[in-house]
């Protein structure tokens, strides 16, 4: 008996030790579980990536590609092609079916009517082409519309007619606001669905004729085939994206399948997949069985920008076919993407640096895929942190993880600051490196080619953290009668200015209590603390008449389009100053005319110096001090400062001085029109207007920019470094207790004193 | 097999020792995995200067953290809070449970009324103490009639009673049912006997009830301990990261350092706070030991 008890509790052990070992999920082709980088798999032992192989489309000159439809044997899209010569337009079309085995292309005659082009096209499971004709005929001399509407065609496989459907009928029930009809869909059964407006789907039988019409109670993004051949909707639900199948038989939509990702627009039917699409950073496959979406291949890994992706085919020995489409100069560039997959260890090997980000933008993505190819001993991914975030708990996930990454020095190379607020902590921990050693020690670099003042701007306790690569200045702009003539003021000075000016004139435009308070103290915060000796002063008698400042003001305010516009105000001095990041030469003139021509760009109220921020345009990059690939990681940084993608920059002011000073150029050039006297007249540039006021910007004076250039050279404070949210917050929260009335300005200095006090203590 | 004799300890064999040995293995590997061996790393993170560097600093994080005024408040008020608050959970619960045991009406109504705390969540609670104690709160108002002025309950000085009538409203419910537990198993015949020899009912508890009670005394005190940690998740919800200093306890400071990814001053502190822990709970131990020796035999 004892025997048996003690063979009895080894086999429970054993199969307790067999349980742990079995723990977690299958790997599958595909799984990002799986070991590799995100979009490969593991098969048998083999690592599987996906190498791209690219068919250019030659396109004719004048000539527009649309109704790009794919599936596992061949792409089929349309061609357009506009020509206007000594005053004639014509207008041709035709179909192209290019098929994937052969890689042969041929043209399919199809004619559209006059006025016509593909708003929508889709193949049905017998192989006939479905085109959504739309329709605009206008009289070519008074511009009177002639007809609009639409017209359902289904041609076979060699562009002979088989059927033609007119949609007037159906269009007259529709919203005639919202009635444009932006896809179509066509099932297994060969009935036709519509995606009509926001969201109507409008079911036709196979002869035309309506079946059904359904609204979705939300705005319906993309409808598409699955694998099943049946037609599903995608729309935001309330835990992101989902996909709801339409069942006209029901005459309702189907219950909805989520954890969709990002998913947004088209979808497409796959082999291995329900459906696959553009996931942003990855091509997805998303099964409808287990509702889990899968990264298939990472855009950056293949070197492929998603923006350009347009659709997306599973071929069947597992290969991906992409459709992409860009721009080369004033010419579409369309290619045919085979995403082949490969055995890993076949391809060279290639140092892979990584660079971290919440969330990137698409110019970081750009660049990365340049650098990439420029350099294919290298390779550059982007680990996004925040790229399936849905809830709160995933955006908190995301920066626990992140955060734990940086910290633990092996799986990032480099950071992207663009969306992160805890920089301070990070540097303080020694996990970025002092980026001076490294623009001292380039040879490539001299720092006088660059607006060296804004390049070297983001230091947090002494470090350069950053290289700011595109800049706005942030500042608050007045008349020099009211503010001087000189840059730089204190709160007093602000208040004194207030108090000195007729009762009703505005100091900022639909100034509240709180935007005033945001205003004054935004980057004067700490002024009222000191992190070396871990002293604050919230209970002063300075902050006190702060808050009884700001407290004046109303508690709301409401925009009203009536009323009258700022720059009147400004004008006939009912407003005295205006909060704004200047971006560009053609904004610092706008305003200098509003201020009427003379105006001082005075910055926030601050106690020392400069009131004038810079704020960044785009990317700030940082290397992490345990990095391996620092080398690398410079080298990826500098390309920031190339002047390709200085000029490329369409936000902000480049830090290139060469580029800068083509801006400068190109707004001093003066544009002519000729009138219809032959003389020529100067033209503005850009106008802008205020309910009936208007200013025309035209060719900016030496005078002007220089002006805008003394103000850039005395930019000194990259804004972030000097913003401290949590102190921000904790003011926020108080005062509003003093703005309601239910306490004294002195209680709410006191609390707010009391705790950023231990804010301050904690960090001391 | 062997008779083993009376008075005589059977020496295991190897053989027993290594099953013996296997059959603890999971369990013991479980607590040095995901007790023992991290809070090994929590020592090596509280010796070094940063996660990144690595560089050995020996106690100076400790002196660091010891001189900090953020961490001496926290570590006051926790210690405050907790003298007040759990003496005062066992003392009112062990009162609740007598009352309950003896023959009152609605003894099953008011169970469940004591009970029913456990059963709001955190965000409800954090609500209904938002109504009562709110600067224009239900509270204020009904003082208001008295003369008393508005109170800023949870940024005053007043806040630590808050958190303590919040701990108590919570926690009673849950000591009670373990007192009226330990109080149905004590052995009615020694208290007959007792009576029978015109003992007291002061007597009867202080000699014989409370003897009984001891290890759930020391039980209900350490839960009470924990839970009186535990009370930082509803004043994280009502006052914030920092919240006004009375009410800024050690999890806030902790709760702070590890978003602020200074895992020293967190490792420091949990190290400090446990090591106070230990002694506590072995002055409860030993306590426990003196007074319930009699009826544990």
């Amino acid at each position: 008996m004892k025997r048996i008890k003690k063979l009895l509790c080894t086999l429970l052990c054993i199969s307790m030790i067999f349980a742990c070992a079995a723990c977690g999920k299958d790997t599958k082709e595909g799984d990002k579980d799986s070991k590799g980088s995100e979009g490969t798999g593991k098969n048998q032992g083999i690592e599987y990536v996906y190498v791209p192989s690219y068919q250019k489309i030659e396109v004719e000159k004048d000539g527009y590609i649309s109704g790009v439809r794919m599936d596992s044997k061949k792409c089929l899209y349309g061609v357009s092609v506009y020509s206007y010569e000594e005053g004639t337009e014509e207008n041709t079309f035709h179909l192209v079916k290019v098929d994937f085995e052969t890689g042969e292309a041929t043209k399919i005659p199809v004619t559209l009517d006059a006025g016509g082009y593909i708003a929508a096209m889709d193949m049905d499971s017998e192989g006939n082409i479905w085109i959504l004709e739309s329709i605009y005929q206008y009289d070519k001399i008074t511009y009177e519309t002639l007809y609009e509407g639409y017209y359902i065609v289904r041609y076979d496989e060699k562009g002979t007619e088989l059927n033609k459907f007119n949609l007037d009928d159906l269009m007259k029930e529709q919203d005639p606001y919202n009635s444009y009809i932006q896809n179509m869909a066509i099932d297994k059964d060969g009935y036709i669905h519509l995606k009509i407006g926001d969201s109507v789907i409008c079911v036709l039988n196979p002869d035309g004729s309506k079946k059904v019409s359904l609204t979705a109670s939300d705005w319906v993004d993309g409808l598409g085939v699955a694998k099943d051949g049946k037609v599903y909707t995608s729309m935001y639900g309330m835990n992101g994206m989902e996909i709801r199948p339409v069942d006209a038989e029901n005459m309702k939509f189907g219950d909805a399948y989520q954890g969709i990702g990002n998913l947004h627009g088209a979808f497409f039917a796959g082999l291995n997949y329900d459906i696959i699409y553009n996931g942003e950073s990855a091509l997805m496959g998303y099964n409808f069985g287990d509702k889990t979406s899968t990264s298939i291949a990472n855009w950056l890994d293949c070197g492929i920008s998603s923006n350009n992706i347009e659709a997306v085919a599973e071929l069947e020995n597992g290969d991906y076919m992409l459709f992409s489409r860009s721009y080369e100069g004033d010419r579409e560039a369309v290619n045919l993407i085979r995403l082949v997959k490969t055995d890993k260890s076949t391809l060279p090997d290639v140092t892979e640096v990584v660079i971290g980000s919440y969330y990137a933008s698409d110019a970081l993505k750009e660049q990365v895929l340049k650098f990439n190819k420029e350099n294919p001993e290298y390779k550059i991914t982007i680990k996004e942190y925040n790229q399936n975030a849905i809830t709160l708990e995933d955006y908190e996930s995301a920066i626990v993880e992140f955060n734990n990454d940086i910290i633990s020095g092996n799986v990032l190379d480099m950071v992207d600051f663009s969306s992160i607020d805890n920089v301070n902590s990070l540097v303080s921990k020694g996990a970025l490196e002092d980026l001076t050693t490294y623009l001292e020690k380039d040879p490539q670099i001299n720092l006088d080619d660059y607006v060296s003042n804004v390049l070297t701007s983001y230091k947090v306790d002494g470090k350069l953290i950053s290289l700011v690569t595109s800049f706005s200045i942030n500042t608050m702009i007045g008349k020099p009668k009211f503010v001087g003539n000189e840059a730089g003021w204190t709160i007093k000075d602000m208040v004194a200015l207030a108090d000195s000016v007729p009762a009703g004139t505005e100091i900022l435009p639909y100034a509240t209590k709180e935007m005033i308070l945001y205003s004054m103290i935004m980057y004067s915060i700490g002024d009222f603390y000191n992190t070396e000796t871990g002293e604050c002063y919230f209970n002063s008698d300075n902050f006190v008449n702060l808050l009884e400042f700001a407290n004046r003001f109303p508690m709301e305010s409401e925009y009203n389009e009536d009323d009258e516009s700022e720059p009147s105000k400004i004008a006939r001095d009912a407003l005295l100053l205006l909060t704004t990041q200047i971006w560009e030469v053609e904004e610092y003139q706008l305003y200098n005319l509003m201020f009427g021509g003379d105006m001082t760009c005075i910055g926030y109220p601050t106690t020392s110096g400069n009131g004038n921020m810079i704020t960044s345009g785009s990317e700030l990059l940082g290397i992490c001090s345990k990095s391996d690939n620092k080398d690398i990681a410079w080298e990826f940084m500098k390309t920031l400062l190339q002047e390709d993608y200085q000029r490329d920059q369409w936000m902000g002011f480049p830090v290139l001085e060469s580029v800068l000073q083509e801006k400068y150029d190109k707004a001093m050039e003066v544009i002519y029109y000729t009138d219809e006297n032959g003389e020529k007249v100067e033209e503005p540039h850009t106008t802008w207007g205020w309910n009936g006021v208007n200013f025309e910007i035209y060719a900016a004076t030496k005078e002007e920019i220089d002006e805008l250039d003394a103000l850039i050279r005395s930019l000194d404070t990259f804004a972030v470094s000097v913003y401290d949210e949590q102190v921000f917050e904790i003011i926020q929260e108080e005062a509003t207790y003093y703005f309601e009335g239910a306490k004294s300005a002195k209680d709410v200095a006191d609390v707010i004193q009391n705790r950023v006090f231990m804010y301050i203590q904690e960090n001391y | 097999m062997k008779k083993i004799k009376k008075g005589k300890k059977k020496k295991l064999t190897l053989k027993e020792h290594v099953s013996s040995a296997l059959y603890l293995a999971p369990s013991f590997l479980g607590v040095m995995i995901f007790f023992f061996i991290p809070f090994l790393v929590v020592i090596f993170y509280s010796l070094i200067d940063n996660p990144i560097s690595k560089n050995f600093v020996f106690l100076d994080n400790f002196k660091r953290v010891m001189d900090n005024a953020a961490f001496k408040m926290a570590a006051e008020n926790t210690f405050t809070f907790s003298i007040l608050a759990v003496p005062l959970a066992v003392l009112l619960s062990l009162l609740l449970a007598i009352m309950l045991e003896s023959k009152i009406p609605l003894k099953s109504q008011l169970r469940t009324f004591f009970l029913s705390p456990m059963m709001v969540p955190a965000a409800s609670i954090v609500l209904i103490w938002q109504v009562l104690f709110n600067y224009n709160g239900v509270v204020n108002q009904w003082l208001a009639p008295f003369g008393v002025e508005q109170i800023d309950w949870l940024k005053s000085e007043h806040a630590q009673i808050v958190v303590v009538l919040l701990f108590l409203w919570k926690n009673l419910g849950y000591n009670m049912i373990l007192f009226m537990a330990a109080l149905s198993s004590i052995p009615k015949d020694i208290i007959e006997v007792a009576r029978l020899e015109s003992a007291s009912p002061f007597k009867i508890f202080m000699k014989i009830k409370i003897r009984y009670l001891s290890s759930t005394i020391l039980f209900v005190t350490i839960m009470s301990l924990i839970n009186s940690f535990k009370v930082f998740r509803e004043v994280y919800l009502l006052t914030g990261k920092y919240p006004y200093n009375t009410i800024y306890m050690l999890q806030h400071y902790m709760n702070n350092t590890f978003a602020s990814l200074d895992y020293q001053k967190l490792s420091v502190a949990a190290i400090l706070m446990s090591l106070v822990m230990i002694v506590i709970i072995g002055i409860l131990f030993i306590a426990e030991n003196h007074f319930g020796k009699d009826v544990e035999g």
